[in-house]
């Protein structure tokens, strides 16, 4: 398989599981857009383009998996707070239970027959 | 305090994002929250900055990247991040939850300029619209196009007025200064030169 066939793979997972980290971020306490992105930024690049957090946010809203509150900033314009409902925090819960799963069966597979980069699979037929 | 959200680049970068939106049919409501929060993300991402160079300031602006991807990511089916969840339809008003005027625009310093620049023009002659005109550049809520009409609301306007009556005293008390092509009936506007071609 081509590096980029990999490489896409992964991007679409990330675009696939970034709405569940966020949800997943606001479990404990309610955020802004920046502090998010911050937090998805330090998780390992899981945003690619920082600004698409925001129509991300205003689909959780209109899914109902998030509520939102305007407050003022003592430094700055007002942020938009988000929080999660009963229907986001059940949302974070089971697709937490499904990655796990998910996650141990990719390991599972990918951890088995790990070979070295180095070490082609060496037709080793003694046949003559 | 935030004059970084007054740097050029930051303008015209929401200016961009204004009309990005505006193009792909977002509703009125909707393009004022996605404005508003990044206007914050901006104003946070920056003040995170030691210090505030043009490439710092570029830099902030395309992390958040192309404003054509963030408004693609608006629900189309065009997904930027995560396309999870997308309906199938066009993207309708938002149903119940989002307040219509988005982000609170207005505070005490919006206020006392709005009364400055209105009552104050009377009160306060040429103290009022002046210390109006400061308020509102000194605001954070309002955005550029609205501290500029801030502006010609309270220094054009009166000066306009001045202008007129000043034009009104020269044809009508000092009949003999010859300056004017002014009408003393329409003030400062322009003379009807228009001659009704009709016949």
């Amino acid at each position: 398989m081509e590096p980029g066939g990999a490489r896409n793979v992964i991007t679409q997972l990330r675009r696939g599981v970034v709405e569940h980290c966020v949800l997943a971020l606001l479990r404990d306490r309610p955020r802004y857009g920046f502090d998010l992105v911050r937090e998805l930024s330090e998780a390992g690049g899981l945003l690619t383009s920082e600004g698409t957090i925001y129509p991300l946010l205003a689909r959780l809203r209109r899914d109902g998996l998030v509520v939102t509150t305007w407050q003022e900033s003592e430094t700055g314009p007002p942020r938009r707070y988000y929080a999660l409902t009963d229907d986001g925090r059940a949302s974070v819960a089971t697709f937490g239970a499904e990655w796990a799963r998910f996650k141990d069966g990719v390991d599972r597979v990918l951890g088995g027959p790990v070979v070295a980069p180095t070490s082609p699979r060496a037709p080793e037929r003694s046949a003559g | 305090m935030s004059v970084e959200l007054d740097h050029p680049v930051v303008a015209a970068y929401l200016d961009q994002l204004d009309r990005a939106a505006t193009a792909a049919g977002l509703s009125g409501g909707r393009r004022a929250e996605l404005r508003a929060e990044i206007r914050a993300h901006v104003h946070d991402a920056l003040a995170a900055e030691p210090e505030l160079t043009d490439p710092v300031v570029s830099g902030v602006l395309d992390r958040l990247g192309p404003v054509e991807e963030i408004v693609a990511a608006e629900g189309t089916g065009a997904g930027g991040v995560g396309g999870a969840g997308a309906d199938p339809q066009a993207p309708p008003p938002p149903p119940s939850l989002p307040p219509p005027g988005a982000p609170p625009s207005w505070g005490a310093l919006e206020y006392v300029a709005l009364a400055l620049l209105t009552v104050g023009q009377v009160v306060l002659p040429v103290v009022g619209p002046v210390a109006g005109v400061a308020c509102a550049w000194a605001s954070t809520r309002w955005s550029r196009g609205g501290k500029i009409a801030a502006t010609v609301l309270g220094v054009l306007v009166p000066l306009l007025v001045v202008l007129a009556a000043a034009a009104v005293w020269l044809t009508a008390g000092g009949s003999s200064v010859e300056v004017g092509p002014v009408p003393a009936s329409t003030g400062f506007l322009p003379p009807p030169t228009v001659t009704a071609g009709g016949g």
